[in-house]
């Protein structure tokens, strides 16, 4: 669907993008994330035609992004990290407005808008103006107007920043239903716990470079390669840790507010046992959970806070 | 060509809607009506006028009204047309669309005509009252209205191509005023030494020719009575072929560009770029140097960083317009030196004099009144407002950075000035009262600007109300004289306009030629400074309270 090739932008001295391989599949949700001036922005601008690479190329749904722009666009919806609103117009106006730019004809336009605001939960502000609207809103409209030419591919740009957590509670329940539409959304993001629930595969750029690219449980692997349980148990959880000590499989053991954490060998598959153990030793479970790391953990691990 | 597409249908909607077109409508047709009316309040109280020439006069007034309202108000609705675009990021979302770049260009440009012929519409029914007294023909009525539209074609089309070609509003809607002072005003200014020359030589001829306001004005002599020869018909209908033509190529000129914008064609022009260099060193050579101020670092951004780009400009527009009108001056003083009566080098030395501090002022009030607007816009003004610099010194500055802005033209002035002295057209004392009443209005124009751009909140009414305050005070309270019949007020109005004094210094030691006596600069020079001087302490001692304004 997208597919990027040694993608590439420099401005003067600054490799903003540096050969940049990509490849996300239709229907795919995939989160770019990274840090300020990593090169997030530069990569969806170029994606959506509205920039030109110095190198390399990306094609969108087998469309070159240099070649055929004209025949990229029709086909993506771009949603930039500012409103691009109309202040003056009222909300019903502004989708009409871009509807007709897209040559959507009249006598379609009327049924498109009044789904597209019942999707996006705008109808009862369709008579409103623009720049009444709160900032939540607005960003709902500019999502709105994204889906006024049915695009198969989404580019959004930071679309929850500086939200209240309704707000973006509302554009991530609005993006899960765009997923399950079938679209193929490729969104940037500084909110990573929005992305962990939100995204299927993931990628993670760093002063142009990108570190991962993959699904998301694979990324967990590869920065916590070993295992590690959380157990909290009715009571005698020294003894329990002496237990498990002495166990191959085990690599340590520590104790903290009567929970145990118990780091596995590296490729241990089964994590059972030590349940199983437990249970034979009598030791009576209250909780018993594998340890996974959030994306921000993550996250962390592998930027280094470098600027491009 | 598709050009009533959803662009044009849009600005349409949007138009309307906003209050400041009803304004704009309101004000545009009561200064019609007052021109109409103050015209031929006046002629129908003199007896000596025939009614067919009262015709004739009220539509000469009318339409040199419209022309030049409507010369002002263009821009100011179309140079902002794209580039409005841009600031807000707006454009980019509608090359996505299937709207092409020509499209967006002529559905802009064409929008903006509809809202300008809305009004020449509007102010139809005042035109009538000249047809009353009679005296106007119908071909004369085509000629003004297809001079005029003309005219307001290419201000819509320069305003449209700047907008596409520049990124911020403001900078388009200068460039566009710019442009056409230049067409319409300065280039006869610089030509204007032409008109002294031997008749024989028929350069005058060129004048026709020069821009529609010549061209109509050219009309109007022919309905007084003078006669009507090819020359003036070649200069009308050039007049209405020409800025046609222009405007055609200015219009695909800036699809073209939108176009290589859209696909991306060409980033920048490095050429031009590399052109820039060469010409001025990339930062300019300060003026100042307040290292031991306790304001130093604003001092330093406001007269070293800031105007870097901007300074270069200005030099080369300065210095190139006096090196235009300085070699024709210098040609026209040398061919009647000696010569007594109605001195050419003198008419022509008092109006580029005028011209060039007109356009100092003008200059001075723009640059003063974004001076801490721009601050307000950029979301740095808060920041500021919260360091240790006090207000004095933030004040201080800005007027230093003010005065560097207007300094080439400023330097220009004094060059023009100095030149008539030593060309003996004028006394030493001439001289010093010329410039002291340069310095006071200059002082005033500042502090004017300064405080109104402390107390706004947006850039453009900043600067749209820091010039026509300016405007308003040079050509306003003199035109206002005409309404009063108390020959005190009229002097009062008259002798507070900065206009009035450049042109009457030269000839106060010629009995009788100034209506107003002698101490009268005085008066003026002493008001202007302390109205100066209060406008700086009222901007220093309410400055928290207009500069925390919401």
């Amino acid at each position: 669907m997208i597919e990027t090739k040694g993608l590439t932008k420099v401005f003067k001295n600054v490799v903003a993008v540096n050969h940049l391989d990509l490849k996300i599949e239709e229907g795919d949700t995939f989160g770019f994330i990274g840090p300020n001036g990593a090169g997030k922005t530069t990569t969806l601008r170029m994606l959506a035609t509205l920039l030109r690479p110095t190198f390399g190329d990306a094609t969108i749904r087998g469309l070159s992004i240099t070649f055929q722009a004209e025949f990229v666009r029709p086909i993506i919806g771009f949603m930039p990290d500012f409103f691009g609103v109309y202040g003056d117009m009222r909300v019903d106006e502004y989708l009409e407005f871009f509807a007709a730019c897209y040559r959507i004809r009249e006598s379609k336009r009327r049924r498109l808008i009044a789904d597209i605001l019942e999707l996006t939960d705008l109808t009862v502000k369709q008579d409103s103006m623009v720049e009444s609207l709160s900032r939540g809103m607005k960003q709902r409209l500019a999502l709105a107007r994204v889906l006024i030419n049915d695009p198969k591919v989404l580019l959004l740009d930071e679309p929850a920043s500086g939200l209240d957590p309704r707000a973006r509670i509302e554009i991530r329940e609005l993006l899960r239903e765009l997923t399950r539409m079938g679209k193929t959304i490729f969104i940037s993001s500084h909110i990573l716990s929005e992305l962990e629930q939100l995204c299927n595969r993931i990628g993670i750029i760093e002063k142009g470079l990108l570190l991962y690219s993959g699904k998301m449980q694979d990324l967990m692997q590869k920065v916590q390669p070993k295992r590690t349980l959380e157990i909290e148990l009715r009571d005698g959880a020294d003894k329990a840790q002496e237990l498990l000590q002495n166990h191959p499989q085990v690599l340590s053991v520590t104790l903290e507010d009567k929970r145990l954490q118990v780091e596995l060998a590296e490729g241990t598959d089964d994590v059972g046992f030590v349940a199983r153990d437990l249970a034979l030793k009598g030791f009576s479970l209250v909780s018993y959970r594998e340890k996974l790391p959030d994306l921000e953990t993550v996250f962390m691990a592998l930027t280094k806070g470098i600027v491009a | 060509m598709k050009i009533f597409g959803p662009i044009l249908a849009g600005e349409l909607k949007a138009v309307v809607r906003r209050k400041r077109t009803f304004i704009i409508r309101m004000v545009y047709i009561g200064l019609c009506f007052l021109v109409v009316y103050s015209t031929a309040k006046n002629l129908t109280k003199s007896p000596s006028f025939m009614r067919s020439s009262i015709g004739i006069i009220i539509f000469t007034y009318f339409a040199l009204t419209q022309i030049i309202m409507l010369l002002m108000l263009t821009p100011a609705l179309a140079s902002g047309s794209i580039a409005k675009e841009k600031e807000e990021g707006t454009l980019g979302l509608l090359f996505l669309t299937r709207v092409s770049p020509r499209e967006i260009v002529w559905g802009k440009f064409s929008s903006r005509l509809l809202y300008v012929a809305l009004l020449v519409a509007a102010s139809l029914p005042l035109l009538s009252i000249s047809f009353v007294f009679g005296g106007v023909s119908l071909i004369q009525l085509a000629i003004v209205f297809l001079l005029t539209g003309a005219t307001v074609i290419l201000a819509g089309a320069i305003s449209v191509y700047f907008s596409t070609l520049l990124e911020r509003a403001h900078t388009a809607t200068i460039a566009t005023y710019g442009v056409l002072f230049f067409y319409f005003f300065l280039l006869p200014v610089v030509l204007l030494p032409l008109l002294f020359l031997p008749m024989v030589l028929g350069l005058h001829e060129i004048f026709n020719y020069i821009n529609p306001l010549f061209a109509m004005s050219a009309a109007f002599s022919w309905g007084m009575g003078a006669g009507a020869d090819w020359t003036m018909w070649l200069g009308i209908s050039w007049n209405i072929a020409f800025p046609i033509l222009l405007s055609v190529l200015l219009l695909r000129a800036a699809s073209r560009r939108l176009h290589r914008i859209s696909f991306l064609e060409k980033e920048s022009s490095k050429r031009w770029g590399r052109l820039r260099k060469a010409l001025v060193p990339r930062r300019p050579r300060r003026l100042f140097s307040f290292r031991k101020s306790k304001a130093y670092p604003l001092l330093w951004r406001e007269t070293y960083i800031r105007p870097a780009s901007r300074f270069r400009v200005l030099v080369l527009v300065a210095f190139g317009l006096v090196a235009l009108c300085e070699i024709s001056y210098s040609i026209l003083i040398l061919a009647y030196q000696g010569q007594a009566v109605l001195d050419p080098a003198e008419i022509v030395g008092t109006i580029y004099l005028v011209v060039f501090c007109l356009l100092t002022f003008v200059f001075t009030a723009l640059s003063a009144s974004l001076a801490f607007v721009t601050e307000r816009e950029r979301n740095s003004w808060e920041p500021l407002l919260v360091t240790p610099v006090s207000r004095r010194s933030l004040v201080w500055a800005k007027f230093l950075g003010t005065a560097q802005d207007a300094a080439p033209f400023l330097l220009v002035t004094f060059f023009h000035l100095g030149l008539m002295y030593l060309a003996q057209i004028l006394s030493g004392w001439e001289f010093v009262g010329i410039l002291s009443v340069i310095m006071a209005t200059f002082a005033f124009v500042v502090a004017l600007g300064l405080v109104i751009s402390l107390g706004s909140k947006r850039s453009v009414r900043a600067l749209a109300a820091g010039v026509m305050s300016f405007l308003g005070l040079a050509f306003l309270l003199p035109w206002l004289s005409g309404f009063f019949e108390q020959e005190g007020l009229s002097k009062v109005l008259w002798g507070a306009s900065p206009l009035y004094w450049l042109t009457a210094l030269g000839r106060l030691d010629e009995p009788g030629y100034t209506w107003i006596p002698w101490w009268g600069v005085y008066l003026f020079l002493i008001s202007y400074a302390v109205a100066a001087l209060s406008l700086f302490l009222f901007a220093i001692l309410r400055f928290d309270r207009l500069a925390t304004k919401t």
